[in-house]
């Protein structure tokens, strides 16, 4: 109930937002708090920029960009809430989580030195007027000749800075070493001013890793060069602290909910007990192919029933007679329905009956119904192992619900209704 | 220099090609009559029918700087452009800036996007079904959008730019029209 509270403000105030011309909602306005954390207007627009919708948004009604907003809204507080409780357990402390965060901060410097490499090759004017000279009047064939020049000479200075950046180093590989089945995690592969890549480096995260010294050789070289360039960056000094916090703040809530997402998971009995509790998951529903004829009252339903059971067609009669639009443009070929998705006399109507068999008539606010099951797709069992993924998705789904209103009762979280405000305002 | 001399010639290409078109069998959706577009000075007569739902002219912006921008609502380009085009119009309008959007797309999408990016500017219906047709007519053969042809204050058109218009392209080929006195 106080989830479904939380939505509904969250919808209203996203309601109030969708329309940014109507109300003159300041810039970065806090939409809610969550404990220490807040989440401002400008953080839904960066959302939203980012978000798979961000084309689609515009074109949107106003309803649809509320309820996505809301939506959006929600995610940006749960991860809030998220991040405050990854701070308080320390999973930002965690040897995981640093490993982490440095993979992507060596990721980064080593794009930035490449980038800017590359941004520094020019075409000579030379080469200019030989490609012009080449490809007269063929804009498309000059680019292409322009981009193979700028891609080998990208190539080439790539190979000079590598092997620039490894003298200056002093790089030493210990070829020697590298003896499949001899070494140690600890195993000193290379190293250098700085920079030291052991066996245990050099293979990474890889489950049973190749014992094969061409791999592993490839493997080292690999993260030879990612360190020499990412070192040379780190050393021109280059700030990374804004992209590196701003990838703290989002990884940190995914490890917390995917921390979480194990434990919900990992009892060895845990989701086929969720299994067993939802029979949904065991069997598909049985679908019939239902035949319909609808009429406006219960005398001509009596009468069209007597003629059907003496062996007219209910699909005739339905093109002729019945009432229901659809219905009659079908000719009371109604396709096939789910056990469960009809309306509950219909379906109670037509349970116990054979294939063909004409129901009795069943009143519904659409008028007097006769019904027969034309053909049946049986119910199938479906096992546990087969269902495995959509368990766990559920299981997720109903542990993530009761954790997130854990947590806001945790770190207070509180909705910012100027908005509100201001739609009463407009509407008096 | 070479470059230069490719951009001009394509830019007389695409002046060419727009202008032929013109000369042409008049726009699908509009009303244009040839004999009024050889009336100087004056837009091209040719009508769409606006977001409000009324038929309009282009003759209704004679004596402005008229930029007539297609588009659509699933152009990403396209609305990133429109919020460009917003601040030009808020910015230039006063010196006789009038941008003139023609939505190649349904109403309802195009009314849409028009809240939600705070279009300052009229927004036109191009007649569904008929766009690249329309697009050639204006001299896009290629159908890519956005596309905008300018006018300059006497109706005479100017050019035209395919993708989007950004500021360099702004300042080089609309600015200069504002500043002319006619």
């Amino acid at each position: 109930m106080k989830l479904l509270s939380v939505i509904k403000r969250c919808l209203l105030l996203a309601a109030i937002l969708a329309a940014p011309q109507s109300y003159a909602i300041a810039e970065s306005q806090v939409l809610a708090t969550a404990g220490e954390m807040s989440v401002t207007d400008d953080d839904l627009k960066s959302a939203m920029a980012s978000s798979p919708f961000a084309t689609q948004f515009p074109s949107m009604d106003r309803e649809d960009q509320a309820l996505l907003r809301g939506s959006l809204l929600q995610r940006l507080v749960a991860s809030k809430l998220l991040y405050q409780e990854a701070k308080r357990l320390e999973i930002d402390k965690t040897e995981a989580f640093q490993q982490d965060v440095e993979t992507f901060r060596l990721g980064l410097l080593y794009r930035h030195f490449m980038d800017k490499l590359r941004e520094g090759i020019r075409v000579p004017e030379d080469v200019t007027a030989s490609i012009q000279q080449q490809y007269p009047n063929d804009t498309d064939g000059a680019a292409a000749a322009r981009a193979a020049y700028l891609s080998d000479r990208y190539r080439a200075m790539r190979y000079l800075t590598i092997k620039n950046l490894r003298n200056k180093y002093n790089i030493k590989v210990y070829e020697s070493r590298i003896q499949p089945h001899q070494m140690s995690d600890d195993t000193v592969l290379l190293e250098g001013d700085g920079i030291l890549i052991t066996y245990k480096h050099a293979v990474g995260n890889q489950v049973n890793p190749p014992q094969n010294k061409t791999w592993l050789m490839e493997r080292l070289y690999k993260r030879a060069e990612l360190l020499v360039i990412a070192k040379a960056a780190n050393d021109e000094g280059v700030d990374l602290s804004d992209r590196l916090n701003s990838y703290r703040g989002e990884r940190l809530p995914a490890m917390m909910i995917e921390q979480k997402q194990r434990e919900w998971i990992s009892g060895k009995d845990t989701l086929k007990k969720h299994y067993d509790a939802h029979p949904e998951f065991s069997r598909t529903m049985e679908r019939w192919h239902i035949g319909q004829i609808v009429l406006s009252n219960h005398e001509d339903a009596e009468a069209v029933s007597q003629r059907i059971k003496a062996g007219e067609s209910l699909f005739l009669l339905a093109g002729e007679l019945s009432i229901d639009p659809y219905g009659k443009r079908m000719r009371g070929d109604m396709g096939w329905v789910k056990e469960g998705a009809g309306h509950p006399d219909i379906e109670k109507a037509v349970s116990g009956l054979e294939d063909n068999q004409l129901s009795e008539i069943v009143q519904t606010p659409a008028g007097f119904h006769l019904v027969m099951i034309l053909e049946r797709s049986p119910s199938l069992k479906r096992t546990f192992a087969s269902m495995r993924d959509k368990v766990a998705q559920s299981l997720i789904s109903e542990k993530s619900a009761e954790y997130f209103n854990e947590l806001s009762e945790r770190y207070k979280v509180v909705w910012n209704l100027i908005g509100e405000k201001q739609a009463q305002t407009e509407k008096h | 220099m070479n470059r230069q001399k490719w951009v001009s010639l394509l830019g007389a290409v695409l002046i060419a090609a727009v202008s032929s078109s013109f000369a042409g069998s008049g726009s699908a959706t509009g009303s244009g009559a040839e004999s009024k577009e050889k009336q100087a000075p004056s837009l091209p007569d040719y009508s769409y029918k606006g977001l409000d739902g009324e038929m309009h002219s282009l003759t209704e912006w004679n004596g402005k700087v008229v930029l007539l921008n297609f588009w659509a609502s699933w152009c990403a380009p396209c609305l990133n452009e429109i919020k460009e085009f917003v601040r030009y119009q808020e910015q230039y309008g006063k010196q006789g800036l009038q941008i003139i959007g023609l939505g190649l797309d349904e109403a309802r999408k195009l009314k849409n996007v028009a809240r939600t990016l705070g279009i300052n500017y009229p927004v036109l219906v191009a007649e569904p079904n008929s766009n690249r047709k329309l697009l050639a007519k204006w001299g896009n053969s290629s159908g890519l959008i956005p596309y905008t042809v300018f006018f300059d204050k006497s109706g005479k058109l100017s050019g035209a730019h395919k993708g989007v218009i950004d500021d360099q392209t702004f300042e080089q080929k609309i600015l200069p029209l504002l500043e002319d006195p006619e």
